[in-house]
């Protein structure tokens, strides 16, 4: 049924909750990375700022700016980041190969998602390396270095 | 202990990466996945030079992975970087159209020959027909197997 509108502003081609509530979001990697669980909204303006993403039992959830959201697909939404908070965990290896370390830590900058700084926890004794995101070569799986652990220091 | 060296090649053979040393090293794929040890390393029988690696992540239970040096990055004491996401790593991953809904998993990829260039993916989902998709609808390789808005289409 034709819904009536009052509006003074042209109401064009809308989505409404439903079509972003409990869809899977997905990353620029493809990663599953949990559902969508709400939207916020800015109290004042009532403009759509972004959603809150569940990520599964007893995991930290995620709030995703509008900016960061690709699309809206009938089953899922895309967004056209990585989220950068997702390296936690991952192994470093410089550029031969040889595992520094894992990711303890993510300093990004501002509450962007680029990232400024990694604290690498190294070795048996756990040792934290503070690392410039200036040498991250890729990261996939894991994090590639463009640096020689030797010349980390 | 000082090494004579027997050479007609100009290059400082005491500083070339020792192989033997390469031996139960790590192979890291494009993106930084962990593809197994270095269980083999084997050479062309006219030309001595190295042809490729034989990769297994477990001793006994995994399959090896016979990597041709074509695909190699770099290969260091450390490790064996390789400038590929062997395609068979997309087994078992999530294949999603560009709405988001998953079509099922990936249960085989078929290649031309034994390179790594993909001729189709063979798509299962459970009680469902196996459908086979081309790499030329594949948007992304990554976590999951993202098509093209094109699919299907």
């Amino acid at each position: 049924m034709v819904k009536d509108k009052i509006s003074i502003d042209d109401i064009g081609e809308l989505i409404n909750s439903d079509d972003i509530l409990g869809k899977d979001v997905i990353d620029s990697e493809g990663k599953f990375i949990g559902i969508a669980e709400s939207i916020l909204i800015d109290p004042k303006k009532f403009d759509f700022v972004g959603i809150s993403i569940d990520k599964g039992f007893l995991k930290k959830g995620l709030i995703i700016g509008k900016s960061y959201i690709k699309n809206v697909a009938s089953n899922a939404v895309f967004l056209n980041i990585r989220p950068s908070y997702n390296i936690k965990g991952m192994k470093v290896f410089d550029m031969e190969g040889f595992q520094i370390g894992k990711v303890k830590e993510i300093l990004l900058k501002e509450n962007k998602n680029a990232i400024d700084k990694l604290i690498i926890s190294s070795g048996i004794l756990k040792k934290e390396i503070e690392l410039s995101a200036n040498f991250i070569k890729s990261i996939g799986y894991n994090i590639l270095l463009n640096i020689k652990k030797k010349d980390l220091a | 202990m000082k090494i004579e060296v027997i050479s007609k090649s100009g290059n400082d053979l005491t500083k070339e990466p020792n192989i033997t040393k390469l031996l139960g090293k790590k192979v890291l794929t494009k993106s930084g996945f962990i593809l197994g040890n270095v269980k083999e390393v084997l050479f062309d029988q006219k030309s001595y030079s190295i042809d490729g690696i034989v990769a297994q992540k477990y001793p006994l239970f995994s399959k090896k992975i016979y990597i041709g040096k074509e695909y190699f990055q770099s290969i260091s004491e450390k490790a064996v970087i390789l400038s590929i996401e062997p395609a068979i790593l997309f087994i078992g991953k999530k294949v999603v159209d560009s709405e988001g809904k998953v079509l099922g998993k990936a249960k085989e990829i078929i290649r031309q020959d034994n390179s790594n260039s993909v001729k189709e993916i063979v798509v299962k989902k459970f009680l469902r027909k196996s459908i086979r998709i081309k790499p030329s609808d594949v948007k992304l390789w990554g976590k999951s197997i993202i098509l093209k808005d094109s699919f299907g289409k």
